[in-house]
């Protein structure tokens, strides 16, 4: 099967799962919707908070570095790999963008696809999911999420769209680079080292 | 994680199209919460619904009623039937798969001839026989699949409640269903969240009185978190007291609401105060942990789980009520008093972990006592009337966070070195315990019998690196990069040689005096929780999946058999026609699934090496099996027991 055509198949059943769901309210099976209001705030943070959020956390962010990091991912091996990889003495050095993906890759995804992209209970390796992906697909699975269900065990995967979350969006291209690293078998599990200089 | 198994947050699709539409009202409602009646055979004799004090009930041990069989969360029976001479004998009598794979937290309930049982997503729920063993009657709720990204570390549920004829299911979506306990059939269902906003739903309920007590999941999508109370009889809220925020939405008195180590009165709005700005509208706390009650007291007791964000730069102050045990009026659901055992967490401790209520003598005098195994590495031994801090000691000497707890403040004593607080984007190395602390939520067990707490823990370290994250309603709060590994080697009292890096350790625990008296060395998590029973025997299981009983004096091994597949459930007893039965769900999952189902990686070992010891995988694979243990007849016949003769 190609890619492709698997991309189309998934999006297919997560289609008919949708509309099978949007079906499903029985009348009368109506819950109780209790009343949660009056309790001294929103139920949902308002935008102050986020405005403090940003405040408080104002120096902390390093907007030059984020720029670096685009240019560097433009910067793809002669090669045509998107990632710079250099292994002396069972240590690694990478490209900036690799060093970037490994750090989104950690707080965004690792919690499902595990610290090294080797898989877990939840959710499959990336090592080898991405053995003969190419890049469109990788960005369009991580845009609009998966939602499977598998009919040999009755049961749903979900992999979550990330299509609203900016931090992932702004480096879905440094998350590929240290993805296909590791599923290339060029950078070993583990915490990589970044290159010196940026070349 | 918040990792923790669903503490999540609902990713909204994208191209929010079907999604939203779907997800809208954050609640689906199954087309058909068929309850199967399937043979329920009712010249059967159903020796249960009679009694409908939850407080004598529980009492009786041929029963196990509630997640810890008692109120008081000892996991302890009185059933000696099973004893150190001959739980060697011991084994399988009956299975049954649920059907279900990923990861099987909590533990089946035993009322009369019927067992219930609850499975991860989709929340099925089954009524067995235990005469037949055939199902009695099933319910499978539809819940929108969305729920399941947003249980960021596996759809796991860690039970039922029973109360009133009724078994209270809470699914991960957050609604609460009651079920009639002979038919199945819904009897009502209540919405205590919205998914859409990362809320979602793993804990056991509880039932006290007239009504049952649920919490939310959601820690790391930056839900405020909260308990609360619905009526057994119409599922109607009757009260919910948030964990942040403002001092009459939680139900706290400024004026009658303890602080336990200074024991005068909190004083008002302590929450807002810890918090900049608006921040407590986002601030955590959720309330995924287990609930115990103390009926003289009148007092429950739970903790509340991590705040915000776990980039703790970005939030100044100790963000009271994250990290807190609370003591409430199970009526009225005001503070009695309350502790906060992590401020400002720098590394996901969340205080959610089991309140133990004992009674034990310390310095010679009688004192009701509630003890917790924190995340954070500390074991508290608190008066539990009043909160008093008696004991705060390390229950695994690798943890290195802090050098000890100031028993006049309450506060841990920081070691620079391993505070997150001030280091975006730098790599903090060396952290013990890792963020699923020495504990998380596998329960412990006590003995009334040798006075001694059986506690299944985690020995596994972490490097934390802090990073920057905005707020968006129902995407992930985490704001942090975890790699765990396994911990050094030191072991207290081992009972037993290891050979490699161990990542769990079964301790025997004295909390009137904080001391380990043996550890049993386990190359895993112990993510199981534990049972004791009068007949000296200590159950529980591992993650490769074997089912272990061993000597509550000595922790020698006495009986081990490999279930289908790793244990992260919780070990239950139970009497049925004479026999003392011993049941246990295995199905590999959960949060200790997911960090070590890929194997961790050996920071000493160099770039990339991976550590001399197996992967998890090579042990076990998913599935969801529930296998209960007996002893033959005749020597079941030969044992000698003193149990006070059970109701049955
Ligand atoms: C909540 C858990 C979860 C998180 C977080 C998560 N994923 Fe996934 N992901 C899954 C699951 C489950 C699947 C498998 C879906 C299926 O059954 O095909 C998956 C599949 C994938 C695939 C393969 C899609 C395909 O078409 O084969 C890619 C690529 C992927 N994830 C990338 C990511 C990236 C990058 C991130 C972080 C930005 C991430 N995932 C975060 C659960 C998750």
């Amino acid at each position: 099967m190609t890619p492709t055509r698997q991309t189309i198949a998934v999006t297919l059943v997560a289609l008919a799962t949708w509309s099978l769901s949007s079906t499903v309210l029985a009348a009368d099976d109506a819950p109780i919707v209790n009343d949660y209001s009056n309790m001294g705030a929103e139920y949902n943070p308002s935008g102050d908070s986020q405005s403090s959020d940003k405040s408080a956390a104002e120096n902390t962010s390093d907007s030059s570095k984020e720029t670096d990091s685009k240019q560097a991912a433009a910067n793809t091996g002669a090669d045509g790999k998107p990632y710079k990889v250099e292994c002396a003495d069972g240590k690694c050095k990478v490209s900036e963008d690799v060093m970037v993906g490994y750090e989104k890759f950690g707080s965004h995804c690792s919690q499902c696809h595990a610290q090294n992209a080797e898989g877990s209970t939840f959710a499959p390796s990336l090592v080898q999911r991405l053995k003969g992906m190419d890049q469109g697909r990788f960005t369009a699975a991580v845009a609009g999420g998966v939602t499977r269900l598998d009919s040999t065990t009755g049961q749903y995967s979900v992999m979550p769209a990330w299509a609203n979350n900016e931090d992932v969006m702004n480096h879905v291209q440094q998350i590929w680079a240290f993805l296909k690293a590791r599923s290339d078998g060029e950078l070993p599990a583990g915490r990589p080292q970044q290159m010196d200089d940026k070349s | 994680m918040k990792l923790q198994p669903a503490k999540g947050a609902l990713r909204l699709a994208t191209a929010a199209i079907a999604v939203s539409s779907l997800m809208g009202s954050g609640i689906v409602f199954a087309q058909n919460d068929n309850a199967d009646s399937q043979n329920s055979d009712s010249s059967k004799q159903d020796n249960t619904s009679q009694s409908t004090d939850l407080v004598q009930l529980q009492k009786d041990p041929s029963n196990w009623t509630m997640w810890s069989g008692q109120y008081n969360g000892q996991r302890y029976s009185e059933l000696d039937q099973i004893n150190a001479e001959n739980a060697g004998q011991l084994s399988p009598a009956w299975t049954f798969s649920t059907g279900v794979l990923r990861g099987h937290e909590g533990g089946p309930l035993v009322i009369g001839d019927t067992m219930y049982i609850s499975t991860p997503f989709p929340n099925k729920v089954f009524a067995l026989d235990l005469e037949t063993h055939a199902i009695k009657w099933k319910y499978e709720p539809t819940q929108n699949p969305q729920v399941i990204p947003i249980m960021c570390c596996d759809t796991v549920n860690r039970g039922l409640a029973y109360g009133d004829g009724k078994i209270f299911l809470q699914q991960a979506d957050t609604t609460l269903v009651a079920l009639d306990q002979k038919t199945g059939k819904v009897e009502w269902k209540s919405v205590n969240g919205d998914p859409t906003k990362g809320e979602s739903a793993t804990n056991a309920p509880i039932v006290i009185k007239d009504k049952v007590y649920t919490g939310i999941s959601g820690g790391e999508f930056g839900v405020r978190g909260h308990l609360t109370a619905y009526n057994v009889s119409d599922g109607k809220m009757a009260w919910r007291a948030y964990s942040t925020g403002p001092d009459d939405t939680m139900l706290i008195d400024p004026k009658k609401t303890m602080n336990a180590v200074t024991q005068k009165p909190v004083g008002a709005d302590t929450s807002l105060k810890s918090w900049g700005g608006d921040q407590w509208k986002i601030g955590g706390g959720t309330t995924w942990g287990w609930m115990t009650y103390d009926p003289e007291l009148d007092l429950l007791y739970y903790g509340t789980g991590n705040p915000g964000t776990w980039n703790p730069t970005q939030r100044p102050g100790d963000n009271k009520y994250s990290m807190t045990i609370f003591a409430r009026d199970p009526d009225t659901g005001e503070a009695k008093w309350l502790y906060q055992m992590t401020p400002h967490d720098e590394w996901d401790y969340d205080g959610v972990n089991e309140k133990i209520l004992v009674d034990q003598k310390i310095d010679g005098k009688d004192r009701k006592l509630v003890v917790h195994f924190d995340r954070n590495g500390f074991a508290y031994t608190q008066d539990r009337a009043t909160g008093e801090l008696l004991v705060a000691k390390k229950y695994d000497p690798a943890v290195n966070w802090a050098s000890g707890i100031d028993m006049k403040t309450g506060r841990p004593k920081l070691v620079d070195e391993y505070s997150t607080d001030g280091k975006v984007d730098q790599n903090v190395t060396g952290i013990c315990p890792a963020a699923l602390g020495s504990k998380d939520q596998q329960p412990a067990s006590y003995s009334p019998k040798t006075g001694l707490f059986y506690v299944p823990t985690n020995h596994v370290c972490m490097d934390y690196e802090p990073s920057k994250v905005d707020y968006t309603a129902g995407q992930p709060y985490v704001g942090s990069t975890v790699a765990m590994y396994p911990g050094p080697q030191d072991i207290v009292n081992p009972t037993k040689e290891f050979e490699g890096k161990r990542m769990g350790t079964f301790i025997a625990f004295d909390a009137t005096t904080g001391e380990i008296k043996w550890s049993v060395p386990e190359r895993f998590s112990v993510w199981s929780g534990a049972l004791a029973t009068a007949g000296d025997v200590v159950f529980y299981g591992t993650l490769e999946g074997y089912l272990k009983a061993i000597d509550a004096k000595t922790g020698k091994e006495l009986y081990s058999f490999k279930t289908p597949s790793g244990i992260i459930g919780n070990v239950n007893t139970w009497k049925y026609d004479g026999k003392q039965y011993v049941g246990v769900l295995s199905g590999i999952g959960g949060w200790a699934g997911i960090g070590m189902a890929a194997g961790l990686t050996d920071p000493n070992a160099g770039l990339g090496a991976v550590g001399g010891y197996k992967d998890l995988k090579n042990y076990t694979q998913l599935g969801g099996v529930l296998t209960v243990f007996t002893l033959p007849d005749s020597v079941a016949k030969k044992a000698h027991t003193s149990e006070k003769v059970a109701s049955k």
